[in-house]
């Protein structure tokens, strides 16, 4: 059975330095959540604080309907991919990945070496466990690998070790601590699918920490924005992308980072950024600043727009990338224009672009975003 | 140009090969015709010594064969030697060995106060020996020693300590362990902390959170390489077992402390009989070389090297 897990106002300073801060969320059994942010936004630390390696300052942590705060690491019904792997260098990946196992089911005298081949009891026990090693590491397809040695195996591999190593036990919820970081990037896209296939073979709790947004976005259920200590925001990688609660949530997610105009409402409804104009809801008072966000895509050339010299074209093959810089304040925009739909804008020339409407973002002064009543959800 | 990139890269490499092989060898030059003059050499010549009767300053020394290497093994000083020696090692190096490990663990193990506890254990590794000697004799003295005081003071009889036969190796021992200690501290200090503590995170989720299973899953399989390290040089040490010997005892009473190295010394030095003596000391690198080699046999099965 999946665990479900919630955490309640968590909060962890060390010594003066505040590391979380309140953080409250649920994670629904069975769900794929990912924790993103830069790094040193604490997700990593909130990861240790759920499996009980680290222990908060204040709130609570419940997994499974079952207060957790107390319980060691071990009867926490979790499993841990951590980032190096933590593969046990002396051990073959046999012994790997049955360690949970013996340590669960063999008393200490019966984990001692000669115990095995003189007590017939614990050798059944060791075949068993031998036979769950076998299965699980034949469905990750590292069954040859089973004599080896960790430091005799690919990055890759060595994942799979430790995939292994936390299947094996079965847990009602995975931690996985930037599995990925450590493979090429040829490696991580293979093995970002193999880790969602693994989630709906497994049906069980994923909680999986990056700081790179594209795993965000491509794997998970939901994804848990953190910055600085904080939890901004918790949706959809649709709803993350399109409907950012924050501006620093639109300016983590994405590539290349979305454009933000700083402007004024001149009149009712009407704000001016970056020498466009931009409808806003009515009511907002004249003279209030206000960001506009445009994602790259959002921005066409058109006849009537902003004005801007090209300063750097990045052709992608798919997407054509134009820098520019716009003529009313110099700032530096850029836009993914379609190659197959306009011209190739060349580097130096005057272009005009116009953002497309209903995917504008408005955010007030504190970085909150203003449901716009043109702006909806590509969803 | 050549259009081919094996005809490109051929000659040259091949050139480079024959250069970087004559800058290896010059780079090595220095440290190969240093160790030829200051080990190989010596050794060398020790080994030729053995083979003849020469005594100090004797102007004609002649071959002798193995008239040494016969007379020593008829010795019974030598073999009592060998004994004590044999005696020392046994107890000293695992005593030093597994109490250096304790104490590194638990020094490892405090949140404060470690540095202050790793230079106390450290102190008897940086003091002179026969400086330290010379207060052990003190604590030890029959009459006004220290331990003597205690013992008395708690209705215990007192020893003379370091004269009497039976008691004479195992309080070398102690003082061997004493000085040893600090130093394999340091050395499993050093290796604890280079375990990657998502090990030990890793072995608490799998269920090795206790402080046996820690031990026995993690930390001291990872020690492995340092534990060699430590019972080859503590054991090479010990083997070597020379001032406290000579200044507390000098081999008695009645050879009762008598080590190889005392014996060499006391033959070579006290008695100039330099062809005996270099006999004495072809017998001793030829058993810690042997001792190494088993050691390092047995361990390199069982240790793992990142």
């Amino acid at each position: 059975m999946p665990h479900g897990l919630t955490l309640r106002r968590i909060a962890k300073t060390v010594g003066k330095q505040t590391i979380l801060r309140d953080i409250s969320l649920d994670v629904r059994p069975g769900e794929f959540l990912t924790l993103v942010g830069p790094s040193g936004c604490g997700k990593s630390t909130l990861l240790r604080i759920i499996a009980g390696l680290d222990r908060q300052s204040s709130g609570e942590v419940w997994i499974g309907g079952r207060r957790a705060d107390d319980l060691p690491p071990k009867h926490r019904d979790v499993a841990m991919v951590f980032q190096s792997y933590a593969l046990y260098p002396h051990m073959t990946v046999r012994a790997n990945v049955a360690v949970p196992l013996r340590m669960r089911r063999l008393k200490r005298w019966q984990r001692m070496p000669v115990v095995r081949s003189v007590v017939p009891s614990v050798r059944r026990e060791e075949t068993r466990i031998a036979d769950k090693v076998d299965e699980i590491t034949r469905s990750l397809a590292i069954e040859h690998l089973l004599a080896r040695k960790p430091r005799e195996l690919s990055g890759g591999q060595r994942q799979r070790v430790a995939l292994a190593r936390a299947m094996v036990r079965e847990p009602a919820i995975f931690l996985m601590d930037e599995p990925l970081s450590n493979l090429d990037a040829a490696m991580r896209i293979q093995a970002r699918a193999e880790i969602a296939q693994l989630h709906r073979r497994l049906g069980v709790t994923f909680i999986y920490v990056t700081h790179d947004q594209t795993e965000a976005m491509t794997m998970s259920d939901r994804v848990v924005v953190m910055l600085q200590g904080e939890l901004l925001q918790i949706d959809t990688p649709e709803t993350i992308y399109s409907a950012p609660a924050d501006l620093r949530v639109a300016a983590f997610v994405g590539t290349p980072k979305i454009n933000v105009l700083e402007g004024q409402v001149v009149r009712d409804g009407t704000l001016e950024a970056g020498g466009g104009v931009f409808q806003v809801p009515s009511g907002i008072a004249v003279g209030t600043r206000m960001s506009v966000g445009i994602r790259p895509e959002a921005l066409k050339p058109a006849d009537h727009g902003m004005a801007a010299r090209v300063t750097h074209v990045e052709n992608l093959g798919s997407d054509i990338l134009v820098h520019a810089t716009l003529a009313s304040n110099d700032q530096t925009i850029i836009a993914r224009l379609d190659p197959f739909q306009t011209a190739r804008p060349t580097f130096g020339s005057e272009i005009k672009l116009a953002p497309l409407m209903e995917r504008i973002l408005l955010f007030d002064d504190a970085g909150n975003r203003i449901p716009s009543t043109n702006a909806r959800s590509v969803a | 140009m050549s259009s081919s990139p094996q005809a490109l890269g051929h000659l040259p490499i091949d050139g480079r090969d024959r250069s970087e092989a004559a800058t290896a060898w010059a780079f090595s030059l220095p440290s190969i015709g240093f160790m030829t003059v200051m080990l190989f050499g010596p050794v060398l010549a020790v080994f030729v010594i053995s083979l003849t009767d020469w005594q100090f300053g004797d102007p004609n020394p002649a071959f002798a064969g193995l008239k040494n290497y016969a007379e020593l093994i008829a010795d019974p000083v030598f073999w009592t030697a060998l004994f004590n020696t044999g005696f020392y090692v046994g107890i000293v190096v695992p005593a030093s060995v597994f109490g250096g490990l304790g104490i590194a663990l638990l020094i490892s193990g405090l949140t404060r106060l470690g540095t202050f506890y790793r230079a106390i254990h450290f102190i008897p590794v940086m003091v002179t020996t026969v400086a330290a000697a010379l207060a052990w004799e003190a604590l030890l003295h029959p009459t006004i020693g220290l331990l003597n005081h205690i013992l008395r003071a708690m209705g215990l009889p007192g020893h003379n300590w370091l004269q009497e036969p039976a008691l004479v190796m195992p309080v070398l021992c102690v003082l061997g362990v004493w000085e040893t200690l600090g130093f394999t501290m340091v050395l499993f200090l050093a290796g604890l902390s280079s375990i990657p503590n998502e090990l030990y995170d890793a072995a608490a989720i799998d269920g090795a959170d206790g402080i046996w299973d820690r031990f026995v899953t993690v930390t001291w399989p990872m020690l492995g390489p340092v534990t060699l390290f430590v019972f080859i040089v503590t054991a090479t040490r010990a083997f070597k077992v020379f001032d406290f010997v000579a200044v507390l005892t000098q081999g008695g009473p009645n050879k009762a402390s008598e080590v190889l190295m005392y014996t060499i010394y006391s033959e070579g030095f006290l008695f100039l009989r330099t062809g005996y003596a270099s006999a004495l000391t072809v017998v001793f690198l030829a058993i810690i070389l042997a001792f190494t080699l088993v050691q390092s046999k047995i361990f390199d099965k069982r240790v793992h090297y990142e």
